[in-house]
């Protein structure tokens, strides 16, 4: 069994280089018409399995009923609708036992309920598991995610069973081309580097976390005396525990944490201090 | 054009197969909480989470989900046994940002999605499972990728189990495809999370203008402070290359680590002067 997924790793290897198939780079999103801030509401279904299904129209098309899915990073839409919103001209296709025709398509207009947006990335195909749960719960066409969810700011409401999205102005990125250079730098770099988590302003503290600590929290070991960490009355001796109500359980999370905090930001930090938890806060400076 | 097929299987991360649950919701307070997330590489929307205080363990936030998934090591770890239908009890389940949920049950399971993604590295750190229905639908859940945090606020209500759509663990070759991600993985030598490493400390306040940037607060006890810089310094250099603005200064000290010499050449006055500062820890 291991040779065998070894064998068809090493295919992948080989098809790697082939992912650019003849859809030219389009990262453009395009502006939104609408103004920001009208707010839709989108009813959702409640499946018995606990998914998710909403009514979409693919280019005037439909309506069909679709899963749901934060977890989708792209839109999958089943060939039954692709031939009926007529996705498939003009595009590139191959053909996978079980799964039909796969294409990498894009849709003019997506409607989601009342919700419209344009030039959506999806890619066409007949997935198992939708297939499955389509004979199961109704019919199912696929899947809806982040190409277009992202583009608002969306409240879930499941005792509601209500999707309210306003527009956000988030131009969501073009996911499979960011995969795909992913990978390409899998197959082409080395070792990967080590990533550099430089904190962007000046705190003035050092922190330290023994190996065998795994409580809550980080060491504040010394506060260099007028800078940021002392004026917020932070002490040496100080435990550490959140910034902006992120847990600074490492090192590594603290500095990750700083790394997107800039310059006069002033922020809320949890410490406990003599066993008794309190809150500070702290104004960044500019500086390392 | 197997790629297509990857990708599409990378789509439905967390349509697992549908499960059942029979835990009934516990009201928590109502109030709203902040909980920080971050976006993956492939767009997945990833929270942290504490299981019985361990952890943090990265976990995505997926309707697309039927119950809480806690990835087979992570529970092996943490002790937690998981009954023949492979569920197991979280006695307390902590998300950043303050949700907390006592005795929940999980799936105690790694999808092969999962386990691909890890063995690729492609969300960039590891993942350790995903968060469904079971729980989502207990909170009204805001996602904007405008602003930092999600926002959850408990709702008073008690979501219905959801249904075991028969089919155990039909994953519709996902399985084949977790195995085979993670054995590319071993060919790449790529790993879940790419090691960090913290950038060196200098413990000086800059000042941009419209030349070179100033030194307006030399950090007592700091490491350019020890090396003899001044406040009114004007960094002109670092290694020999010329800095405009801080961020060059702060490109320059992050190619090295605390403990690591770096070379400033400083304008005072009508001087220039090069001084070595061996950099330290913090921030």
């Amino acid at each position: 069994m291991k040779i065998y997924s070894m064998a068809l790793g090493t295919i992948a290897l080989v098809l790697l280089p082939c992912l650019r198939y003849g859809v030219a780079e389009q990262p453009s999103v395009k502006p939104i018409e609408k103004p920001v801030g009208k707010s839709l509401v989108v009813p959702f279904e409640t499946l018995k399995s606990g998914h998710m299904a909403v009514k979409i129209k693919v280019n005037g098309k439909g309506p069909y009923r679709v899963i749901f899915d934060t977890g989708a990073p792209i839109n999958l839409l089943n060939n039954k609708l692709a031939k009926e919103a007529n996705l498939l001209k003009g595009t590139p296709t191959s053909t996978l036992p079980f799964m039909g025709t796969i294409a990498e398509v894009k849709v003019k207009e997506l409607q989601v309920g009342s919700a419209k947006v344009n030039d959506q990335q999806a890619i066409v195909m007949d997935h198992p598991l939708v297939e499955l749960m389509s004979k199961k719960l109704g019919p199912l066409y696929g899947i809806v995610g982040f190409p277009f969810f992202a583009r608002y700011r969306m409240t879930i409401d499941y005792q509601a069973e209500t999707l309210t999205l306003v527009e956000n102005g988030y131009k969501p990125a073009n996911v499979l081309r960011s995969l795909e250079s992913t990978l390409l730098n899998l197959m082409t770099a080395g070792d990967q580097p080590a990533k550099v988590l430089a904190p962007a302003a000046q705190w003035g503290l050092t922190a330290k976390k023994q190996a065998d600590d795994d409580e809550a929290g980080v060491d504040i070991e010394e506060v260099l005396s007028g800078s940021a960490a002392a004026e917020a009355g932070l002490k040496a001796g100080d435990r550490l525990l959140t910034i902006d109500g992120r847990w600074t359980d490492s090192l590594a999370d603290l500095y990750e944490i700083a790394s997107h905090l800039k310059p006069d930001a002033s922020v809320p930090i949890g410490i406990k201090r003599a066993g008794k938890e309190m809150e500070l806060r702290i104004k960044l400076r500019a500086g390392l | 054009m197997k790629s297509l097929w990857s990708f599409a299987a990378l789509a439905v991360l967390g349509l697992a197969s549908p499960t059942w649950s029979e835990e009934p919701a516990k009201k928590p307070p109502p109030r709203s909480f902040q909980v920080p997330y971050r976006l993956t590489k492939p767009k997945h929307v990833l929270v942290r989470a504490k299981i019985n205080g361990k952890g943090p363990y990265n976990f995505i936030v997926d309707t697309g989900a039927p119950a809480l998934f806690v990835a087979v090591p992570v529970a092996r770890k943490l002790g937690i046994k998981p009954d023949n239908k492979d569920w197991g009890v979280l006695d307390r389940f902590e998300i950043e940002g303050g949700v907390v949920l006592n005795k929940i049950k999980g799936r105690i399971e790694t999808p092969p999605q999962i386990e691909g993604m890890n063995g690729l590295g492609l969300a960039g750190v590891e993942l350790h499972g995903m968060i469904g229905y079971d729980i989502l639908a207990r909170y009204r859940l805001e996602f904007d990728f405008t602003r930092d945090k999600m926002v959850w606020t408990p709702l008073d209500y008690t979501p219905k189990a959801s249904m075991s759509l028969g089919g155990g663990r039909t994953t519709g070759g996902l399985d084949l495809l977790g195995s085979l991600m993670k054995s590319l993985s071993s060919l790449l030598g790529t790993q879940a999370s790419p090691p960090v490493r913290l950038r060196g400390f200098l413990g000086v306040e800059l000042k941009d203008d419209e030349d070179n940037p100033l030194v307006q607060v030399v950090l007592a006890g700091g490491p350019a402070g020890k090396a003899g810089v001044k406040v009114g310094d004007r960094i002109t250099h670092i290694q020999g290359r010329s800095v405009l603005d801080t961020d060059d200064v702060q490109r320059y000290v992050s190619r090295k680590k605390p403990g690591q010499e770096i070379t400033l050449t400083v304008q005072r006055g009508k001087d220039s002067k090069d001084i070595t500062v061996k950099l330290g820890e913090g921030l």
